[in-house]
């Protein structure tokens, strides 16, 4: 069975089918999406049990010829998953219908065009993370950024045009460099299938590898984003609707940071090893960074997707480590930051609809009116603050285990995000949930529905299952990582090597001679 | 270390934290819905429920210390229950295990034993409350967090409890978060602790790529391997980082100031969390990792002058409070400054007995105190009481229980407890002189404000609103505990009395297992024993301190107010600096607090919106001023273009013939 072509084109057909059903019932249309959606989350886990966790290369192959390049360059319609992205692949599959449940009630116009849009965009995604050809990647890369395009331009908030231009001018000129990154890459290697790719790659001097992981890292470090690219994402995530702020937050963003370990780091070891302190400190000052952003922030959107900021640097300076606890750390960190900031945005989004403001100071003491959404918003906040026993501290601390490994002193600085994160997510907390209700439109909130309660426990009971018992999770990523791991290790050999050929002769050790 | 660990495979002991974690679990849920149920409904029914399950989940999981306590008697071996792996790194694995040894099974006694004692006492000090199951299960995940703390075999698990007490801690703070000062209470303690974790954190990380494990078994017999001259300055790191954990968790000069801020919760939180149990954790971590702090005997003096110095500001600070809990709370501090007093000089095990006995005490005085506030209808100002004794007998015969043992008088159980941290401090000469020096001002210090404090609630006139104000007895839910604890606080000496009274001390040969690896490193440092004559003059100077300043503040407070008020009068600044533990929380916000949220604000405006953001806005103005400029260029008039193109080919020629030469 092709079970990842099946995966990627069931929202992609049932976008098709949505776009032309002649009903205009838009319950109909919301529940055969939802049908759509659960059908494409069954078949992550289907994928998820059948993934070989001792595998190391791609699994669950399929290839097919599609067409020919100048050049004799085979163009292959080929899918692939391994430990790089099988955790993000059911992450996607997962999130899509309780995103979709969410946006039933926010979304009220144009609802098919949505429901269109937010299927193309889980078809883009999940090719993102499946495709083995590189020409295939980047279709899949453009396909899944034109619907939050027109997401925040249709359904977004009161400065949309703002946001949508800064955020596709920002995502263009990424992938016109990754475009360039591509093209240099096809043209001197000779393939396009990216297990070759890497393979090739690996083999190249420093000077080649350095320009295509400049090319790659740049486009990827947009995404993520990384310090000095972020200031499209506060924009992005404060004027999105909640289903694209969860699906920015949760899945588009970790496009970024898979890119930079599948593209950058498995690809070119060398020039990855030259580059791992720089990243580092881009890693550690976005961390620092993100969170000051956040602490000063009073509308509570814009503070969470600065936290994303802080979050992400958490996750870049895990992977740049280059170490085993680091690579690890990052890659389930991805997943975990989904998680929580998802849920973050979607309590968010609940609030919204209810009170239609943002600001901290138009809220106070909800906690008395609304429990239970005292109860989920604490829990999403200690979720993403790292503690122990929910998701992000296993990440967290893996991630910081690793990066201790390779540089204590940046170890030490992005620590203290661990602080300023519990500063600035409780305080936000205590002003939005504690004290007297101040404003008398407070006094009346009705708190969650069970259909909200729906959508948010499951993704907390995946917390609390990933903070307690990740190893499922980490064990799936590992074999892949090894591998990583082992061609970070021969580069290193390599690198010293090119040490000693550079010292004068007589300070070479006896082999070398 | 490793040879005492026999048993494994015995899952029973995770019964110990997991009992309360069910308890937890069962009465959230039972609050949780009750939130959707109607407002009119009877609530009341399910209250008594929630008390009871919680209180029955304490009273199994101290049977199952006890437990774990005689199989230790009776046998050598340590209990050893792993269950499966948690966290793979790659170089190593963290796994869910705990470990039953002489020290874990005694704080699990505490734990669970004062814990049940608080559970009973707080059925009745909630009632009526509208969060009351909630309050239970706040209560009983405390518990099971604080047991993971102590029973985790590896420093992880112990981190998960580290953080989980900090969690509960910030829930019961703030467990009336309608007032916003206790909210910020409690968002303050968190904060502050986050920073000790952090170095906590640090802390771990070093010894985790040092020794490649983070099993207690494992870094204990590293260090041990490890005492020697040239022991690895990365390894000091490691104990003052961690030793930076104890000081947030333990509430230790420079991270105190939450502490007194956290008198925002309900009293039987205060009892169990902020006096007995958590805020000890500091100490347990010392005392676990003994052979490491032993190996860095520079961390160990460091140690010792901070329990030092904490010990008498916190001290001072508290002979100036005038509300009840406020002055608990500075000699919570100051106790526990004690406690890292006696780490200091390397006298392990006398902490763990200070710790015991201050959980007795202080968990006494505080629930009493709950009683006082409690019948006073929520009246915490001393100089609005007075004369309760007849009013509250039970209480204040308990509470003069409490405040007997807190101020060391002769044979109670604060007595010996404290003594035996003195003379371990004199007996270790040289620097440790100025620490008993410092040790012994303190307890003057303290038996003065604790007779200030017996006095100004308990004597003299009635000072409250006899109109508004009817002071009544707790119910026998209240002061059953308090009759318990008090027997306890009197006398608990007897679990460590000193040599010179020819008897065993019990709680120093049952540690002994466990300190034994870091008294044999500092051995070769330490003075040895004082001769039996010093010891009895120490024992005497102790209690005539003790008794002289007990009397002393006790008559000086008995008149009234009056003492309090000349003082304040003739040193007002004086007053006013030692209420504010010396002004150290102050400084903090403007020196800290403030240019953090300063920065924030200026990163966020300046920096990002007018600098970054600016360019970015900047580079869109100008490639549309651009476009408009070379739109313009296209007007159609073909000699324009022309020229253009003709120019061009000449500067492109220029160019590549200079390029060529």
């Amino acid at each position: 069975m092709p079970l990842l072509t099946l995966i990627v084109f069931t929202p992609l057909i049932g976008a098709i089918l949505i776009a032309l059903v002649p009903v205009r019932e838009v319950r109909v249309l919301r529940g055969v999406s939802f049908g759509i959606t659960l059908l494409t989350a069954l078949l992550g886990f289907l994928v998820w049990q059948e993934f070989d966790p001792n595998q190391a290369a791609f699994q669950l192959t399929e290839s097919r010829p599609w067409f020919e390049l100048p050049g004799a360059l085979a163009v292959n319609y080929s899918l692939g998953i391994d430990g790089i992205s099988i955790l993000l692949v059911s992450l996607t599959a997962f999130l899509m219908p309780l995103v979709l449940v969410s946006a039933s009630q926010s979304i009220t116009t144009r609802v098919r065009e949505f429901l269109v849009w937010l299927l193309i965009m889980e078809a883009g995604m999940l090719g993102v993370f499946l495709a083995t050809d590189i020409f295939l990647f980047y279709v899949f890369w453009e396909v899944s950024l034109v619907p939050l395009y027109f997401m925040l331009g249709i359904w977004g908030g009161e400065r949309r045009l703002y946001a949508t231009l800064k955020f596709f001018l920002f995502t263009l000129a990424g992938s016109l460099v990754m475009l360039v990154g591509v093209i240099a890459l096809v043209y001197l290697s000779g393939t396009l299938d990216i297990a070759a790719l890497t393979q090739w790659a690996g083999t190249q001097p420093l000077e080649v590898q350095g320009w295509l992981f400049a090319a790659f890292a740049l486009a990827f470090a947009i995404k993520v984003p990384l310090l000095p690219f972020h200031t499209w994402l506060p924009d992005a995530h404060t004027e999105a609707p909640t289903a694209g702020s969860v699906i920015l937050a949760g899945v588009l963003l970790k496009m970024g940071t898979y890119g930079l370990l599948r593209f950058g780091i498995a690809m070119f070891p060398l020039a990855a090893l030259e580059a791992s302190t720089l990243f580092m400190i881009l890693g550690a000052l976005g961390i620092i960074y993100g969170a000051f952003l956040a602490m000063a922030q009073t509308d509570v959107k814009r503070l969470i997707a600065c936290s994303s900021v802080s979050h992400l640097g958490f996750v870049v300076l895990g992977m740049f480590a280059l170490t085993g606890a680091g690579l690890r750390g990052s890659v389930l960190q991805m997943v975990n930051h989904g998680l929580s900031t998802g849920l973050l945005f979607l309590l968010i989004g609940m609030i919204y609809e209810r009170r239609h403001s943002r600001e901290l100071a138009d809220y106070g003491g909800i906690a008395k009116v609304m429990p239970l959404f005292a109860f989920f918003f604490v829990f999403s906040v200690l979720s993403s603050v790292g503690l122990p026993g929910l998701n992000g501290f296993v990440g967290e601390w893996l991630i910081l285990l690793g990066a201790f490994e390779a540089s204590p002193v940046l170890t030490a600085v992005s620590v203290t995000g661990v602080i300023f994160g519990a500063v600035y997510l409780l305080r936000a907390t205590r002003l939005m949930l504690f004290g007297e209700i101040t404003h008398t439109e407070n006094k009346t909130l009705s708190d969650l529905t069970p259909r909200e309660l729906g959508v948010l426990t499951p993704i907390c009971l995946l917390c609390l299952v990933i903070g307690v018992m990740p190893g499922p999770f980490i064990q799936r990523t590992e074999a892949s990582l090894a591998v990583i791991e082992q061609r970070l290790d021969a580069a290193r050999d390599q690198q010293a090597a090119r040490v000693e050929l550079d010292l004068p002769d007589d300070q070479k050790p006896e082999s070398a001679r | 270390m490793d040879t005492t660990i026999a048993e494994t495979g015995q899952l029973w002991p995770w019964l110990i934290p997991g009992l309360p974690l069910m308890g937890a679990l069962l009465t959230g849920a039972m609050h949780l819905a009750g939130l959707r149920r109607p407002k009119n409904d009877d609530k009341a029914t399910s209250k008594p429920l929630a008390a009871n399950i919680a209180i029955l989940a304490m009273a199994a999981a101290f049977a199952f210390s006890i437990k774990g306590f005689l199989a230790l008697r009776g046998g050598e071996a340590n209990i050893l229950s792993t269950s499966y792996d948690w966290i793979p790194t790659g170089d190593f694995t963290v796994s869910w295990s705990l470990m039953i040894d002489h020290l874990s099974s005694l704080m699990t006694l505490v734990v669970t034993g004062v814990g049940l004692l608080i559970h009973i006492y707080a059925a009745g000090y909630m009632k009526g409350d509208t969060g009351y199951a909630k309050f239970f299960a706040y209560l009983n995940l405390f518990v099971a967090m604080m047991l993971m703390l102590v029973l985790s075999d590896n420093m992880v698990g112990t981190f998960v409890g580290w953080e989980g007490v900090g969690l509960c801690s910030y829930l019961l703070i703030g467990f009336w978060y309608k007032d916003s000062w206790r909210a910020e209470a409690a968002q303050k303690a968190f904060v502050v602790n986050r920073i000790g974790d952090a170095a906590f954190l640090l802390g771990m990380f070093i010894l985790a790529t040092t020794l490649g494990s983070l099993d207690y078994s494992a870094i204990n017999s590293e260090a041990s391997l490890l005492a020697k001259p040239e022991l690895p300055w990365k390894l000091s790191l490691a104990a003052l980082l961690l030793f930076g954990g104890a000081c947030g968790k333990s509430a230790q000069i420079p991270l105190f100031v939450w502490l007194p801020d956290a008198m925002a919760g309900p009293t039987p939180v205060s009892a169990l969390i902020h006096a007995a149990t958590m805020v000890t954790s500091g100490v347990y971590l010392v005392v676990r990792l003994n052979p490491l702090f032993a190996a860095a005997p520079l961390v160990l003096t460091l140690i010792g002058a901070i329990g030092a110095a904490t010990a008498f500001v916190a001290g001072t600070s508290a002979l100036r409070q005038r509300d009840l809990k406020g002055v608990l709370a500075y000699s919570t501090v100051s106790q526990l400054g004690y406690m890292f007093l006696a780490l200091g000089v390397g006298a392990f095990s006398s902490a763990i007995f200070h710790l015991v006995t201050h959980a007795f005490f202080k968990a006494l005085l505080f629930l009493a105190a709950g009683s006082v506030i409690h019948g006073m209808n929520k009246e915490q100002d001393m100089h609005k009481m007075g004369g309760l004794k007849a009013h509250m007998p039970k209480t204040c015969l308990t509470f003069i229980a409490g405040a007997a043992a807190l101020s060391g008088l002769p044979l109670m159980s604060g007595f010996f407890s404290k003594d035996e941290i003195l003379a371990q401090a004199f007996a270790g000469g040289g620097v440790s002189l100025i620490l008993w020096a410092v040790g012994l001002v303190t307890a003057a210090i303290t038996a003065t404000y604790t007779w200030r404090m017996v006095a100004l609630v308990f004597f003299g006139k009635e000072r409250f609103d006899k109109q508004a104000v009817h002071p009544h007895e707790s119910g026998a839910l209240m002061t059953t505990p308090l009759f318990v604890l008090a027997l306890l606080s009197v006398g608990g000496g007897i679990l460590g009395l000193p040599i010179v009274f020819h008897a065993p001390h019990i709680l120093g040969e049952w540690l002994a297992p466990v300190v034994e690896p870091g008294q044999a490193i500092l051995a070769a440092a330490h003075n040895g024993h004082l001769s039996h004559l010093t010891e009895w003059i120490l024992l005497g100077v102790g209690a005539m301190i003790a008794l002289g300043c007990a009397h002393l503040a006790f008559h000086a407070h008995r008149q009234g107010t009056q003492s309090d008020l000349a003082f304040e009068t003739k040193h007002p600044e004086l007053a006013l600096s030692l209420s504010n533990a010396w002004g150290i929380d102050r400084a903090y916000q403007v020196m800290l607090v403030q240019p953090v949220m300063t920065a924030a604000s200026a990163i966020s405006t300046l920096f990002d919106l007018a600098l970054i953001d600016g360019a970015v806005n900047g580079l869109g103005r100008f490639a549309q001023r651009l476009g408009q400029r070379v739109s313009r260029q296209a007007s159609g008039h073909l000699g324009a273009y022309g020229l253009t193109i003709g120019g061009a080919a000449c500067a492109l020629a220029a160019i590549w013939m200079w390029i060529g030469a």
